[in-house]
């Protein structure tokens, strides 16, 4: 997700939103709107996003539009005033940037959490995880390849692959990473 | 840069504050004001080609060693690598051991199994830890002194050469297996792959040690591969050239 979408019809808040979320986020792309319609006709960076937007230019309707898109977050900019309204997922005009700065990090990180658990980022492609249970089971090279139907060759390479990928070197290290990541279980190899 | 006999003791430290383990190895004590590594070797009765090989080496990984400079004793290389392993048995490993308890006393249901991994994994290290060093103690270092008396004193070479036939000290280099691995994989796991814990200052103290440990027995090693064996080879040749003459 690189993208954040602030969609304000005030050219003087949304330019002090750009220009405070363009110091802090520097690997995020602004687009900067003024209102939702051009955000629905934008095809294509629809997905894992954030809107910053006026709540006046929010509908009801609207906010079931965006729920049916993935991984859409929105933050709302609000014209009150921010007394006693403990709202994270809500600007108010009379903020300091520190706390606005505040509020985007902490939605950054529960999205970014949500994400992971999600879809972990695989590591290992699924016939290396493949060979790493194996090794991890303590199989010579030559019965992992008969096992998978691959030349010895093929499994060596592999092996020096996965092991530059995971940074382990040991056979007792592949055990330990399969274990923590469920690749096998304990009783495969007679723990517990 | 090199270190070399003229500095000051005070100043290798200030350089590499690492060396402060090394030089506790040959009883230097703190307190040296303005004594250069010659004066304070020579007081403690060390040699000083002998100490600076070493501090070298340990200071600059690439560091090679200097040929004229390899007249010293084997006695004294053993009893530096004897001081070493005695440092790793009685410092290092323990104090890595604790630090793991400390987070395994920490742990919570969602991460007590991995830790539990994490333990058994440097238990099993620690042993084949102190096998190394028991066979490289009770065997090879016993061995290596035998070679050097008969070489220095001319006596009992027969009887050695017999040992030689049996177990020569390439024997020893093919056999000598790499401890270091399995420490480099500990430190990957518990950086990259270890669920979050709720102490991570215990997890920093941890790497600390293992980094520091790494480095320490990388060099360790180094010494016991480049310069032990290639002495030790040395005087078996002339061991058995000199049975064949008489
Ligand atoms: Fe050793
Ligand atoms: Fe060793």
């Amino acid at each position: 997700m690189k993208d954040i979408f602030i969609i304000e019809n005030s050219f003087l808040i949304r330019s002090a939103l750009q220009k405070l979320i363009s110091e802090h986020f520097v690997s995020f792309q602004i687009h900067e709107m003024i209102s939702l319609k051009a955000f629905f006709a934008n095809k294509g960076k629809r997905n894992n996003c954030i809107i910053v937007i006026n709540e006046c230019l929010l509908t009801e309707k609207d906010e079931i539009e965006l729920a049916k898109f993935k991984e859409i977050n929105v933050v709302k900019i609000s014209c009150e005033k921010a007394a006693q309204m403990n709202d994270l997922k809500t600007i108010f005009i009379d903020e300091e940037p520190v706390t606005i700065i505040k509020k985007l990090n902490n939605l950054l990180d529960n999205f970014q959490k949500v994400r992971k658990s999600g879809n972990e980022v695989r590591i290992l492609s699924r016939r290396e995880e493949d060979i790493l249970k194996y090794v991890a089971l303590g199989l010579t090279n030559r019965e992992i390849a008969d096992k998978l139907f691959l030349s010895a060759h093929t499994v060596i390479t592999h092996r020096k692959n996965i092991s530059s990928k995971l940074g382990i070197k040991t056979i007792a290290g592949f055990t330990v990473y399969a274990l923590l990541n469920k690749i096998i279980l304990p009783s495969d190899i007679g723990l517990n | 840069m090199q270190i070399h006999r003229a500095m000051p003791m005070a100043d290798i430290i200030h350089i590499n504050y690492s060396l402060l383990q090394v030089i506790t190895r040959f009883d230097i004590r703190l307190g040296f004001g303005n004594k250069t590594i010659e004066e304070v070797c020579r007081g403690q009765g060390i040699d000083v080609n002998f100490f600076l090989e070493i501090v070298n080496s340990f200071h600059d990984p690439d560091y090679f060693p200097d040929k004229e400079l390899q007249n010293f004793r084997l006695t004294d290389i053993v009893n530096y690598l004897r001081k070493t392993h005695q440092y790793y048995l009685e410092v290092k490993i323990p104090q890595i051991g604790l630090y793991i308890q400390q987070l395994l006393d920490n742990s919570n249901p969602g991460n007590l199994e991995s830790l539990e991994l994490i333990n058994r994994f440097f238990l099993d290290y620690r042993q084949e830890f102190l096998t190394h060093i028991d066979r490289e103690e009770n065997h090879v270092f016993s061995y290596v002194l035998e070679v050097e008396k008969a070489f220095l004193t001319k006596r009992l070479e027969k009887q050695v050469a017999e040992k030689i036939k049996n177990y020569s000290i390439d024997d020893f280099a093919d056999e000598h297996d790499n401890i270091e691995d399995k420490l480099f994989d500990l430190k990957n796991i518990i950086i990259k792959y270890l669920p979050p814990v709720k102490d991570v200052f215990i997890c920093i103290n941890i790497l600390t040690e293992l980094f520091r440990l790494e480095k320490d027995l990388n060099n360790h090693a180094r010494i016991e591969d480049t310069v032990l064996v290639p002495k030790v080879r040395a005087m078996e040749k002339a061991i058995l050239g000199s049975i064949k003459r008489k």
